[in-house]
């Protein structure tokens, strides 16, 4: 140090007591920096408060929204033909944040337009955010496209941002939202709900995080927002009657998981939300009419394995794939009207479930479905269209799922049915696709043991009621129908069968049909009638058929072999006058059918080929229209 | 360049005052003559060269060049800080990454300037034009010549990527607290060491090397190192000196306060007491060690095209800065210690454990380096070699920087 001199050496040189230079003083500045660090971290450079610009009501049509005022979470936002647009890249999760922060103690309503394009993955809502730039600590409500299905997916940001599903499930709006849909969320002090397009979708999820700031949600691709309202909301506007208080347990949240279903139907509006406080459904079990034996083969027993790897297992049906989604299995028996109950327990993961009004054992196509949700949050219902897409129709949350028994329990008549988890009634009166046929079970990504299946009589102390074509959802096998005010009509004119399914598959019935055969051009050889008994909605195999003939002076009966072969079992001349429409009426009973023509028995006692089956219109050589026709089901005498 | 600055200090300043303070005057002079060259140099780059412009090209201070210049790239994220204070948005780059000392001194000036810019510009400047004092005197009380004490702080304030010393960034600050660090910790002054080792800690995540640093200079005092530890006569010097004086290794463990301070501000404000490290995958980073982030870089520029410039030439530079950086800390070791050595090593692996980007812009804190460099230019025709190309990769990097185009 020989010519130079430290400025602290300086210090200490001058300084009578150099241990104060040396140790005191540094001692006393690094208490004086820990107390600036402290003190600027906590009091300067914490996030700072974000003051709320706006109050509710707030109702923003994204006009002329100053969107400088608002918390963009990544991405570009912009006002554009009245509405705010945002531009995603493929799994950016982006979001922008209003300035309105609510308070924790006043119930709220939050909605919004959403236009999502067909290459965005979805859109969705925040609510409650705790803080306006960040998402750790806030909810989601977002309408999602994952593996070509679009589903609900409902959750939180916990505080280090990782998203925790309270709710997944599919949806039944079409892949492409562009055409809009309208996102609602009611959030009240403990719990919210979500409505798409003013049906409820999800209720009762717990609030996690109380108050706060509002947004808007987007991921991947373009989406478009329209129509933001924030109000008040006050108990009385609840949008689900009877408040649900008793089912009100998510289950512990876990990640998001999907469930695969397709969704591409209108949502249809079951009464969820009813809870056992309200009323059972007026059914009561009868007889049992099957009850199963889970031992030898699954085929010996009458179960038809389509998907996943099922069989008897100490007494049990069990299926062993804990991964892969829709594996079935259905039962060779077609019943209608009746109440399925299954008991399940959960070997591996969740998502056992059960399916119903199956239309043919061995495939999912047309039948419904109730099953565990795979995050273990609930159970949603719904029914695969025949192109095996899925459609939503509800959701209700459940105490977390583990591997206890669980009894599932499905009420169905002709036009309805209820759902009962473990004596807990989830929901009722929800509108059937399929009215009836074969039961089943299935699983999603999950092992399950199924120990018993029921399928009893209901006792409803009264023949079903009579149906008629306008309550029907008809199903144009071939031909070209027309439906309107309870008459149908096929007028393709060629010289050969044409059918329309009447989606009802039954075993004992009395139906009856007013048929008006061509009246015009070459009437000859025209007919229609009826074919039934079909083994699915689209095969004639085994099925039974009855007829006019040769311009109504003739009807004949019999039945088709396994090449669709007609076999005739009977005939009768009949005398009609072919410009007026003539009352066809098939009794089926037991192992027997009768046949009468305006009142007049033609045919009796005609032996069946198949115990049950499916209904279909016949028209042979058009224009033949069918109007005042009406299906009794069950006991019916003859 | 060091004979040419004497000639006319002599020519211009024949006799003063300031002669007798060498180690106040060199350091001003170098810090006069690169800072106004970089800062016309940027201001001419700024005015005369097209700049990229578009989103995310901001500009802090529009209608103030010579401000503006310096508030680029992660300048942002540190006003941002100052303005809005910490923010952690898991999965995006957010300014959670930053260490709070720097934008704290910011904010002290930014209350007497009211502008934040100019209030970091304040700040990097004063903490540079102390830390080349310091520099200074550390290399004279290391090498006991003057005119290796001289160039060591022309060196590194000439470097290519020294504009950062003038830019809101931290590299000022951190240079200044470090080398503070391994002066007073020289000096045996372990309180002072201690209080500039905790400065260092909150400035930047590898400062808390220091705190390993300091203590092994203390055992080195104590007559144990690195390289003797594996003589037992080491260990009972190190013993001995434990007995004799046990208080300063434990002012020493004083240094990680400032950091566990700031963890347990992230631990009460966003529940992660990392979260400077958990947000560093936002940028890219991934912990996959520096072997293979190295390889990684090599092949990504092996399979680029060097003769036709389809080149990721800022890889290049910072691979190239990761090897400069590492032959250097085997030659400080023979030279100057282990302790030199180790921190060279640290502040260059700790970030290259999880990619190379930015290298070129850590070595520039690295003063050992510069010291080394600076010794073996006593060598007239070293120097000019050194003092040429830092100086003109100094202007083109400026120029590089100030018009948006990312270099470290």
């Amino acid at each position: 140090m020989s010519g130079i001199k430290s400025p602290i050496a300086s210090v200490i040189a001058g300084s009578k007591n150099p241990r104060i230079i040396e140790w005191i003083l540094p001692l006393g500045l690094i208490v004086l920096v820990l107390a600036f660090l402290n003190l600027g971290l906590y009091r300067r450079l914490s996030p700072q408060p974000v003051p709320s610009l706006y109050t509710i009501p707030y109702h923003d049509q994204f006009d002329d929204t100053p969107l400088g005022e608002w918390y963009a979470l990544g991405g570009e936002w912009e006002l554009n033909e009245g509405t705010l647009r945002q531009f995603a890249l493929p799994g950016e999760e982006l979001g922008i944040v209003a300035p309105l922060k609510i308070i924790g103690a006043q119930p709220y309503r939050q909605s919004t337009r959403l236009q999502i394009s067909e290459e965005a993955d979805g859109a969705g809502l925040l609510f409650n955010l705790q803080y306006p730039k960040v998402r750790q600590n806030s909810h989601s409500v977002r309408l999602m496209r994952l593996d070509g299905v679009t589903q609900l997916i409902t959750g939180y940001y916990d505080p280090f941002g990782q998203f925790v599903s309270q709710a997944t499930v599919p949806i039944s709006l079409p892949l492409d939202m562009s055409g809009g849909v309208t996102l609602s969320v009611f959030v009240g002090l403990e719990t919210y709900l979500v409505l798409v397009d003013d049906q409820v979708v999800v209720h009762d999820i717990p609030l996690v995080n109380h108050g706060g700031w509002i947004g808007l949600d987007a991921a991947g691709g373009q989406v478009r927002y329209d129509d933001l309202v924030v109000e008040a909301w006050l108990p009385e506007e609840l949008p689900v009657a009877d408040t649900p208080t008793s089912v009100t347990t998510s289950s512990e949240a876990q990640e998001s998981q999907s469930t695969r279903p397709v969704a591409t139907a209108e949502i249809p509006s079951p009464d969820i939300g009813q809870t056992s406080a309200v009323e059972a459904p007026q059914y009561a079990p009868g007889s049992v009419v099957y009850q199963g034996q889970f031992q030898g083969e699954l085929t010996d027993a009458g179960w038809v394995a389509f998907a996943g790897d099922w069989a008897f297992e100490a007494g049990s049906l069990v299926q062993r794939q804990s991964q892969g989604f829709d594996r079935g299995i259905g039962y060779q028996e077609v019943f209608d009207a009746y109440l399925l109950r299954v008991n399940l327990r959960h070997l591996e993961s969740v998502g056992g479930g059960i399916l119903f009004n199956m239309s043919d054992p061995d495939r999912k196509e047309n039948a419904h479905l109730v099953r565990f949700t795979d995050d273990g949050a609930g159970i949603f219902w719904g029914f695969f269209d025949e192109t095996g897409a899925f459609n939503s129709q509800g959701f209700s949350p459940t105490p977390p799922v583990s591997t206890a028994p669980h009894t599932l329990e499905i009420f169905t008549d002709q036009e309805t049915y209820s759902i009962r988890l473990d004596e807990q009634l989830h929901a009722q009166n929800i509108p059937l696709n399929t009215r009836s046929g074969h039961v089943g079970l299935t699983t999603s990504d999950s092992a399950v043991a199924f120990d018993s299946v029921e399928v009893y009589n209901l006792e409803t102390g009264q023949q079903t009621p009579t149906t008629g074509l306008d309550l029907l959802e008809l199903d144009i096998i071939s031909g070209e129908w027309f439906q309107e005010e309870g008459v149908i009509r096929q007028t393709v004119d060629e010289a050969t069968d044409y059918l329309v399914s009447t989606g009802v598959a039954a075993e004992e019935y009395v139906l009856s049909v007013d048929i008006l055969l061509a009246d015009e051009g070459d009437v000859s050889d025209s007919g229609g009638g009826v074919v039934f008994h079909m083994p699915s909605p689209d095969s004639k195999q085994n099925a039974h058929m009855v007829r006019f003939g040769n311009a109504g002076q003739e009807v004949f009966w019999g039945y088709y072999d396994a090449d669709e072969a007609f076999v005739g079992q009977g005939g009768a001349e009949v005398d009609l006058d072919p410009a007026v429409a003539q009352t066809l009426t098939l009794l089926v009973k037991g192992s027997t059918y009768k046949i009468s023509v305006n009142g007049e028995t033609v045919g009796a006692d005609i032996p069946l080929q198949q115990e049950t089956g499916w209904i279909s219109l016949l028209s042979y050589r058009g224009p033949v229209t069918f109007s005042n026709f009406s299906l009794s089901l069950g006991d019916v005498n003859p | 360049m060091i004979a040419t600055l004497t000639s006319w200090r002599r020519r211009f300043w024949p006799k003063g005052k300031l002669q007798s303070y060498p180690w106040l005057l060199y350091p001003a002079l170098a810090f006069v003559i690169t800072r106004l060259v970089v800062f016309f140099g940027a201001y001419l780059a700024e005015i005369a060269l097209p700049s990229l412009s578009g989103d995310g090209f901001w500009h802090a201070v529009p209608d103030n060049i010579f401000l503006d210049v310096w508030a680029r790239w992660d300048s942002g994220f540190y006003i941002k800080i100052i303005e809005e204070g910490y923010l952690f948005v898991v999965g995006q780059q957010s300014n959670v990454a930053f260490f709070p000392l720097y934008p704290l001194l910011v904010a002290l000036v930014d209350g007497f300037t009211e502008n934040v810019v100019l209030a970091g510009i304040v700040v990097s400047h004063l903490s540079l034009l102390i830390a080349l004092i310091f520099l200074y005197r550390l290399t004279y009380l290391e090498f006991g010549d003057h005119g290796t004490a001289q160039r060591s702080v022309f060196y590194i304030a000439a470097f290519p990527t020294a504009f950062f010393f003038s830019a809101v960034y931290t590299e000022s600050t951190f240079l200044l607290f470090a080398v503070a660090t391994l002066y007073f910790a020289r000096r045996r002054l372990w309180a002072w060491a201690a209080l500039m080792g905790l400065l260092t800690s909150i400035t930047r995540i590898v400062g808390i090397v220091l705190w390993g640093v300091v203590m092994l200079e203390w055992m080195r005092v104590q007559g144990w190192t690195l390289s003797s530890m594996f003589h037992p006569q080491a260990w009972r010097n190190l013993f001995q000196g434990l007995r004799r004086d046990w208080i300063s290794p434990v002012i020493i463990s004083i240094i990680p306060l400032g950091l566990l301070s700031h963890m347990l501000f992230l631990y009460r404000t966003f529940q992660d007491p990392f979260a400077f490290k958990t947000v560093q995958s936002a940028w890219g980073r991934q912990n996959l060690g520096p072997v293979a982030i190295v390889l990684q870089d090599v092949q990504l520029l092996l399979e680029q095209s060097l003769l036709a410039g389809e080149i990721w030439w800022h890889v290049l530079i910072d691979v190239f800065a990761l090897f400069f950086a590492l032959v250097m800390a085997v030659l400080i070791w023979k030279r100057l210690g282990e302790g030199y050595a180790l921190f060279c090593l640290a502040a260059v692996l700790i970030p290259a454990t999880s990619g190379t980007g930015s290298i070129s812009r850590y070595i520039l804190v690295l003063f050992p380096i510069f010291m080394m460099l600076a010794w073996w230019g006593r060598r007239p025709s070293l120097d000019r070699a050194i003092t040429i190309t830092f100086t003109m990769f100094l202007g083109i990097f400026t120029a590089i920087f100030v018009n948006w185009v990312f270099i470290a």
